[in-house]
């Protein structure tokens, strides 16, 4: 599978999304390390839901949160493909 | 259901009964649910925050927030309503400025604002009428250009007056000043809407008319607060933790430590309870009672109703003056000899009693909730009259 993680500043907006993004079923993990030392979830799910994770986070005001690739060939890399911050 | 075989007349103080079942929805939790928020990732912490999540929801709904603004994250939870008036109080005024408050105000308000004349924060007082009322006109005579925030008590918890908050917030809208409410007298028992009646700051405690347990309260924050009040509870919140400073986001700029988790599953219960049984029902059950009860008084001699005679503009607390006898007496006399408990003193707001003329004498306290009877307020008069009748 082909994963995307999103971090988020806050536990309250880490749950948020889940509750917006359950339609497809988000896993729930500790925040990779390498992409922050902040709030402790993260939210994994399928590349192919990238547009609806945005277009859902955008829908229901939750701000403050990073979309990371995980890198194909090293399974262990994460890039940065979008984010929202607030001002 | 009360166990106590005593009537319990001391609502004001705490619910009692609590929401049916609630010992044993909170034993639950205890027993199989209650591991920490925020701090783990273990699949049982993520289903706790999500609960927490939830109630947060619930109680942004239960008290009309502003659907278009997403509140859930602007309830904040605290151990408590005096803690909820600290935070604002404590946080938001500065040396120069000046609050009003009324006459009415319970120590949570009186002592911190007391205290916080040295820091040069001045605080005026709204005063009531021997009524308990106090015309909007009177909190609008004491803005000046130092004015900061209004904070009041939604209700008198010694008279149960019900102070004009629709036209304290519009005044407040007026001259741009913050207002504060005091919601522990009236949340659960009457409709409360955050959003219609202007309120930028409502403390709440869980543990009276929400019938939760003790240890449990909050306060909603609106966005015209945002930046604007300093947290006087510094910890960690479990996030950012590499930042020496606390988050600025909400809730947890305000919730350093750990949580009630286990009177939070009981506020989410008692809540729920509460909207099933409906809050207009609640409401109808207290006047009927108030109105029986206050209808009997007027037939002893010798008792005084302090406040509104009549179950007008009121919550279900009474407060009684007894000439010629000593109240405390009185209370003890109820409990001890006939099993009702009242609750007898001032209460925590000297100046209402000062205002009501009751400040030497106190008075006793009746307050009822939903789960009390009319029967039980018979078998109370007729306590009273056999007291009364002994000098």
């Amino acid at each position: 599978m082909n994963s995307l993680v999103i971090v988020f500043e806050s536990t309250h907006d880490a749950i948020a999304a889940k509750a917006a993004l359950q339609s497809i079923k988000p896993i729930v993990l500790p925040t990779p390390r390498e992409i922050s030392s902040s709030c402790g979830i993260a939210l994994m799910l399928d590349s192919s839901h990238l547009c609806f994770a945005e277009d859902s986070l955008r829908n229901n005001n939750i701000i403050n949160y990073g979309i990371y690739k995980i890198c194909e060939e090293t399974k262990k890399q994460y890039i940065k493909i979008g984010s929202e911050h607030s001002e | 259901m009360n166990t106590l075989n005593k009537v319990y007349f001391d609502n004001a103080a705490t619910s009692f009964p609590k929401a049916p079942e609630l010992g044993e929805y909170i034993c639950d939790f205890i027993n199989n649910s209650s591991v920490n928020i925020n701090r783990g990732v273990y699949s049982k912490s993520i289903s706790s925050e999500v609960f927490v999540f939830e109630t947060r929801n619930l109680i942004a709904d239960f008290f009309d927030c502003d659907k278009s603004v997403d509140y859930s994250r602007r309830v904040v939870f605290t151990p408590g309503v005096t803690y909820s008036i600290n935070f604002f109080l404590r946080g938001y005024l500065k040396k120069g400025d000046n609050v009003i408050i009324s006459s009415l105000e319970h120590h949570a308000v009186l002592r911190t604002v007391e205290d916080l004349k040295k820091d040069g924060i001045e605080y005026r007082i709204a005063q009531c009428d021997a009524h308990g009322d106090i015309s909007p006109e009177t909190f609008e005579n004491l803005i000046d250009q130092k004015t900061k925030a209004i904070m009041v008590t939604h209700a008198s918890n010694v008279c149960g007056t019900i102070l004009p908050i629709y036209e304290i917030g519009q005044i407040c809208k007026k001259h741009n000043i913050i207002f504060a409410v005091d919601t522990a007298q009236t949340a659960g028992s009457e409709i409360l809407s955050m959003s219609k009646n202007n309120i930028d700051f409502l403390a709440f405690s869980g543990h009276k008319g929400l019938l939760g347990i003790q240890g449990i309260g909050g306060f909603i924050i609106s966005p015209r607060l945002d930046g604007m009040i300093n947290p006087i509870i510094t910890g960690g919140t479990g996030s950012l933790s590499a930042n020496y400073d606390l988050p600025s986001f909400l809730p947890d700029r305000f919730e350093s430590g750990t949580l009630n988790l286990p009177g939070i599953a009981g506020l989410n219960y008692s809540i729920n309870y509460i909207r099933d049984f409906g809050l207009n029902n609640i409401k109808k059950i207290e006047s009927k009672l108030t109105k029986y009860f206050l209808n009997e008084i007027k037939n002893l001699s010798g008792v005084r109703v302090i406040g509104h005679n009549n179950a007008d503009n009121r919550t279900a607390v009474v407060s009684l003056n007894f000439s010629g006898r000593d109240n405390s007496e009185i209370a003890y006399l109820l409990d001890n000899e006939y099993n009702i408990m009242t609750r007898v003193g001032l209460h925590c707001a000297p100046i209402a009693h000062q205002s009501l003329g009751t400040l030497n004498t106190g008075t006793v306290r009746f307050s009822f909730g939903p789960f009390n009877k009319i029967s039980e307020i018979e078998y109370c008069i007729s306590s009273l009259k056999k007291i009364l009748s002994i000098n």
